[in-house]
């Protein structure tokens, strides 16, 4: 039976409606309750605010990470970063964005501890890994021009890291690649939760720096709550996978003096990222 | 014919919502240029459009050891009063713009590793008509504290 003129009107009507609800969902990152344990707050919430629309969730850059590793008296340990040259390695979008990520973070690294030529090679990397995944165009000529003429300026460098990363995720959530955008920030999230938990191993037991890596488990239920909104991607459920067998060992780590669990997280961690990077 | 309608229909729909967010998007971008004075972006740039009498929020892990600026904006075209409060994890309120003049930010430094929501709420000023609508954008920043 054929559909009246009417009828088709309103059949295209609601489709471009849904259509364009999906859209905004998605590049607003509004949660759908996807996350379990996300559910259970969101219905809390409903109860005080029945009219939130859109939950964000903001982790830690990775320049804000390596300032606290600072801020706790963390020394630079170069051997601890992702080689630059492992690019070579990366030839999927997948395997490319969690690197760009890694990459971003031993990045913020080098330059919160002024390590010039460091910054510099992994600026480049960055930018190799950001012209292969489509997303040089976030990055202006001015940008580029800035960096090589500024990386004695600490701060400036600094703002422009942190202002290259924001502009490369909000180019790909505009550009319908959210899932890549999500991949680079988990990159970041576990490379800054792998040096911390390494640098902690090295120092001693520095308490601030403890202390510090027992704080990322909030950091860590933001990202699971960002990634289950794009967990129909296998990529993204390996990591929500990978994730979520940190937050196990997170579960039964309460306090500092808890060893044994501590040097279980940190193993963890390690073996994650190292297989990241291979 | 009609099929070309519908194709037309459909992509302006499509980049209507591509525009919306990325137009949001630049708002904050501008506005964190503007009021983030020496503190860092952290993040991402967390704006989309909102009518009036909606809410949002946002969910930040804060570490000790860093100074922290949060800041609420709206566009022009929505109501001047935004509100919104920054609440620990137990929902205890930690600050409230309501009480403090409708100020646009707030600057905050953490004793401990925490959770905080962020929540915000166009005002509803414009009930008969029809709704107010313009981009909110939640923006945090962070530097390094003095000891």
């Amino acid at each position: 039976m054929k559909l009246s003129n009417l009828s088709k009107k309103k059949v295209l009507l609601f489709f471009s409606s849904f259509l364009l609800t999906v859209l905004l969902n998605i590049s607003c990152n509004e949660d759908q309750n996807s996350n379990e344990d996300e559910t259970i707050d969101q219905t809390q919430l409903e109860r005080t605010h029945d009219k939130v629309r859109v939950i964000f969730y903001s982790l830690p850059s990775p320049i804000e990470v390596s300032m606290v590793l600072e801020s706790c008296g963390a020394e630079y340990v170069p051997s601890l970063l992702n080689p630059t040259n492992n690019i070579d390695r990366y030839n999927t979008s997948f395997s490319m964005a969690i690197n760009l990520g890694i990459y971003g973070a031993d990045l913020s690294y080098a330059s919160i501890n002024k390590q010039a030529q460091s910054t510099l090679n992994y600026m480049s990397a960055s930018l190799k890994l950001s012209e292969e995944l489509g997303i040089l165009e976030a990055i202006t000529d001015d940008q580029l021009k800035i960096i090589s003429d500024s990386i004695n300026n600490h701060d400036a460098i600094l703002h422009i890291i942190s202002e290259t990363f924001m502009k490369s995720n909000s180019y790909l959530e505009e550009n319908s690649r959210p899932e890549i955008a999500a991949a680079i920030i988990s990159g970041g999230w576990l490379e800054g939760l792998y040096i911390g938990s390494q640098l902690a191993i090295m120092s001693d037991r520095n308490t601030d720096l403890i202390n510090h890596i027992i704080g990322q488990k909030y950091a860590l239920e933001d990202l699971l709550g960002l990634l289950s909104i794009y967990n129909d991607d296998k990529n993204i459920k390996q990591i929500i996978k990978e994730i979520k067998s940190i937050q196990i060992i997170y579960e039964t780590l309460d306090n500092t003096n808890n060893k044994v669990q501590f040097t279980k997280l940190c193993e963890k961690v390690a073996s994650i990222r190292n297989k990241y990077i291979e | 014919m009609t099929s070309k309608i519908k194709f037309l229909l459909i992509f302006l729909l499509f980049n209507f919502a591509i525009n919306s967010t990325a137009q949001c998007k630049s708002f904050a971008e501008v506005q964190a240029e503007k009021l983030l004075g020496n503190y860092i972006q952290s993040g991402r740039y967390n704006a989309l459009k909102l009518d009036e009498g909606d809410e949002m929020l946002m969910y930040k892990t804060l570490s000790p050891g860093l100074n922290y600026r949060f800041i609420v904006i709206g566009s022009s075209d929505l109501p001047a009063n935004i509100e919104f409060k920054v609440l620990d994890w137990n929902k205890n309120v930690l600050f409230d713009n309501k009480k403090n003049n409708y100020v646009n930010h707030w600057d905050f430094k953490s004793a401990q590793n925490q959770r905080v929501r962020i929540w915000v709420k166009v005002p509803l000023v414009n009930e008969s008509k029809r709704p107010l609508r313009g981009c909110i954008a939640i923006i945090t920043g962070f530097k390094r504290s003095s000891k």
